[in-house]
């Protein structure tokens, strides 16, 4: 077994998961749009990288799930994407140290991508 | 491309990150001055880490060239050039990555690329640059 296969599966999941959580923050935090969109949008070419053929999905701005939970502040949404991005950026680091050549350096992007927005959030 | 090719290359690159950092910390101001000095700290580190790493392969340890124009009158070019600095480390730390499966240059290869994107991030933003990250850092 090609043990790329599970290290770009989870990578996969860690980018759809970054995505709805973008998104649910846009969804809350308009007012956010300038600063999350285009952060959004680098995990979106995130997972085109990892699965050059499926195509990426679309923002869902119609989300409701968050709608019935408590509304967050601005600081506090931006603080838990912090958070999350950290968590990948750690993860997608560690799956590159074992990875294949190929995949290897795509991961290691991906982590210090995500590293640069856990900063600048 | 060799794995030995490409250290040469990013101590070239990290010996320019040094000398690049030492001459655009004149052109800032008080805030982007305490992070070209800790970045000019930084770097001094990953130079001195690729020398061992070079030294315990018996490889050659090259020095200094001029790599960069780092002649910037003011803080707009000093920025660009901070940019500059980063964004090239980047495109060798994740060339490293591509070349070796020797661990432990893995693991400083990917510090190194996230180290140097969190550097653009924070130089571009201080730049007004936007957008301020990129989605693939070391991808040419």
């Amino acid at each position: 077994v090609d043990p790329d296969v599970a290290l770009i599966a989870a990578a996969v999941a860690q980018e759809q998961s970054l995505l709805l959580a973008y998104d649910e923050a846009l969804v809350e935090h308009p007012e956010l749009a300038a600063q999350l969109t285009p952060l959004r949008d680098e995990h979106a070419q995130h997972l085109a990288r990892l699965q050059p053929t499926v195509p990426t999905p679309t923002p869902t701005p119609t989300v409701a799930s968050s709608a019935a939970t408590t509304r967050e502040l601005p600081s506090t949404r931006r603080a838990k994407l912090a958070a999350l991005e950290r968590n990948a950026a750690a993860a997608h680091g560690t799956a590159a140290l074992t990875a294949s050549r190929r995949l290897a350096p795509v991961l290691a992007s991906l982590s210090a991508c995500e590293a640069s927005h856990a900063v600048v959030l | 491309v060799t794995e030995a090719a490409v250290l040469a290359d990013l101590l070239v690159t990290e010996h320019a990150a040094v000398y690049s950092y030492g001459v655009l910390g004149a052109r800032l101001d008080e805030a982007t001055r305490r992070l070209a000095l800790s970045a000019f700290d930084a770097h001094r580190v990953r130079r001195d880490e690729l020398v061992i790493r070079l030294r315990a392969r018996g490889l050659e340890t090259v020095g200094p060239k001029p790599l960069y124009d780092v002649t910037v009158p003011g803080r707009v070019q000093a920025l660009a050039l901070a940019v500059r600095v980063e964004t090239e480390l980047g495109v060798r730390w994740r060339d490293l990555v591509a070349v070796t499966d020797d661990l432990d240059l893995r693991r400083l290869a990917v510090q190194g690329l996230q180290d140097s994107a969190v550097r653009a991030a924070q130089w571009r933003k201080a730049a007004s640059t936007s957008p301020v990250t990129v989605a693939l850092p070391g991808e040419a």
